[in-house]
C-alpha cells in the first residue's frame, strides 16, 4: 500500500511539472498562459467582475490572482475600474484585445497535441495508482 | 454615478457584448423625449431605426408604464419584448391576476371621477393601472396635493409610483419594474442585462439585486440619490448610445 501511495504522489508531481511546462509554452507561443486564458474566459461570462467574484468562479483565493491580473492589465487584455457606487471595489472587464487574444489562443491550443499526449499518459498512470477505497 | 459615455465605462459596456446580454429601455424620457402631452411622445425616426438594428444583433426590450396597446402605436417594429403597465403586461402574466387588476382600476376610476381636481389634471386609464398626470395643471403644487389626498382615499390601497409630473397607481400585489426586469432576463435567456431609464419608476430596476449575473444600470440625467451606477446627460444622447452598442455587436460579428 505504502509503495503505491509513494508512486501516486510521484506521478501527481510529474503531472504538475508537465502542466507547468505547457503553461509556460502557451504563454510564450500564444501570448496567454493557461491561467491567464482561464481568467479571460471567466471574465467573458462575468462582465465587470470583482476580484472576489472572479476568484470564486475559478475556485482560487483572490490573493493568488493578483499577479496574473496585473500582467493581464499590463498587456491591456483586461481593464480595471472603480465600482461607481463603491470606489473601494474594483470592477474587472475583459477588453476587445483580450477577447480576440483569448479566441485566437483557443484555436491554437491544438498545436500542443504532443504535450497533451504526455499529460494524458501521466494522468492514466496516476489514476491506476489511486487506491479503490480512496 | 459616473458617465456612461466615457472611455472607462465604455470598456465595461463593450465587454457585455461578448456574451448574451439583454438590452432594455424605458420609453418616455429615454427612447422618446418628454413632451407636454404624453400622447405626443414618439421616438425620432433615427432612434427607432437604430433600436431596430440593435434588435437584430441582441435581444431588446422596451419596458414602460404605458399599456401594450399604447406602446404598439409608438413602436413600428417588433422588438423581442414589449413590457407594459410597469411589468403587468407582456410577461405572460396569468389572466386571473389581470382581470383582478382591471376590476380594481375601474373601481378607482369611478371614485376618482367624482372628485374635483385642478384643471389640467388628467386621468389616464391603462386598463391594468392608472396614471394621474399633472404636467399641464396650472398650479402644480395644488394639483399634487389634491391627487395625493384622493389617492389615499382609494380602496384597495394603491401602490403609487411617482414619475415625472405623474402618479402611477398599481393594484396591490402587482409586479414592479424591478421584478419585471428579472422575469424578462429569465425569459430572454440572457446572462446579463443593460437597463436605461429616466425617472423614479426606474429606481425599482436600478436597485434590484440580481445575483445570477451582471446588471448594468443607466439613468438619463445625473442624480445623486439614484441607485443607477451610470448616467448619460440627456435624452438626446440615446442615439449615440445606440450607435455604440450596434458598433460593439457588429465588430463581434465580423471578428
Ligand atoms: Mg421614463
Amino acid at each position: 500500500m505504502k509503495k503505491n501511495m509513494d508512486q501516486l504522489f510521484f506521478s501527481l508531481f510529474q503531472i504538475g511539472v508537465s502542466i507547468n511546462q505547457l503553461n509556460k509554452q502557451s504563454e510564450k507561443q500564444l501570448k496567454l498562459s493557461m491561467v491567464q486564458w482561464s481568467l479571460l474566459k471567466t471574465l467573458v461570462e462575468i462582465p465587470g467582475a470583482t476580484a472576489h467574484s472572479l476568484a470564486e468562479a475559478v475556485g482560487v483565493h483572490p490573493s493568488t490572482l493578483t499577479q496574473t491580473l496585473k500582467r493581464l492589465e499590463r498587456k491591456k487584455y483586461i481593464f480595471v475600474m472603480s465600482d461607481p457606487s463603491d470606489s473601494r471595489k474594483k470592477l474587472i472587464s475583459i477588453t476587445r484585445l483580450g477577447k480576440e487574444t483569448m479566441d485566437a489562443t483557443s484555436k491554437s491550443l491544438l498545436n500542443f497535441s504532443e504535450e497533451f499526449t504526455v499529460i494524458q499518459k501521466e494522468l492514466k498512470q496516476a489514476l491506476q495508482q489511486i487506491p479503490a477505497e480512496a | 454615478m459616473i458617465p456612461l459615455l466615457s472611455k472607462n465605462s465604455l470598456v465595461l459596456l463593450e465587454s457585455f457584448s461578448f456574451t448574451r446580454t439583454l438590452y432594455a429601455f424605458d420609453f418616455d424620457g429615454t427612447l422618446a423625449k418628454i413632451v407636454t402631452k404624453p400622447e405626443n411622445a414618439f421616438m425620432t425616426k433615427t432612434t427607432e431605426s437604430l433600436l431596430e438594428e440593435l434588435s437584430t444583433l441582441a435581444p431588446v426590450a422596451i419596458v414602460s408604464g404605458r399599456s401594450i396597446n399604447d406602446l404598439k402605436k409608438r413602436v413600428h417594429f417588433n422588438p423581442q419584448f414589449l413590457v407594459g403597465n410597469h411589468g403587468l403586461e407582456g410577461l405572460g402574466n396569468n389572466n386571473a391576476s389581470l382581470t383582478k387588476a382591471q376590476a380594481v382600476c375601474s373601481q378607482w376610476v369611478q371614485k376618482l371621477k367624482k372628485m374635483k381636481f385642478e384643471s389640467g389634471v388628467e386621468i389616464e386609464e391603462k386598463t391594468y393601472s392608472l396614471a394621474l398626470h399633472y404636467r399641464q395643471a396650472r398650479n402644480k403644487t395644488n394639483a399634487k396635493k389634491q391627487l395625493l389626498q384622493s389617492i389615499a382615499e382609494l380602496t384597495p390601497e394603491a401602490r403609487v409610483i411617482t414619475g415625472k409630473s405623474v402618479y402611477n397607481l398599481l393594484p396591490p400585489g402587482t409586479l414592479h419594474k424591478g421584478a419585471a426586469m428579472l422575469h424578462l432576463i429569465e425569459k430572454s435567456s440572457a446572462k446579463h442585462a443593460f437597463y436605461i431609464g429616466d425617472d423614479d419608476t426606474d429606481e425599482d430596476i436600478f436597485s434590484v439585486e440580481y445575483s445570477a449575473g451582471q446588471l448594468m444600470t443607466v439613468r438619463v440625467g445625473q442624480k445623486k440619490t439614484s441607485h443607477a451606477k451610470f448616467y448619460i446627460d440627456r435624452q438626446a444622447e440615446i442615439n449615440r448610445l445606440l450607435k455604440i452598442l450596434i458598433g460593439f455587436h457588429k465588430k463581434k460579428a465580423n471578428g
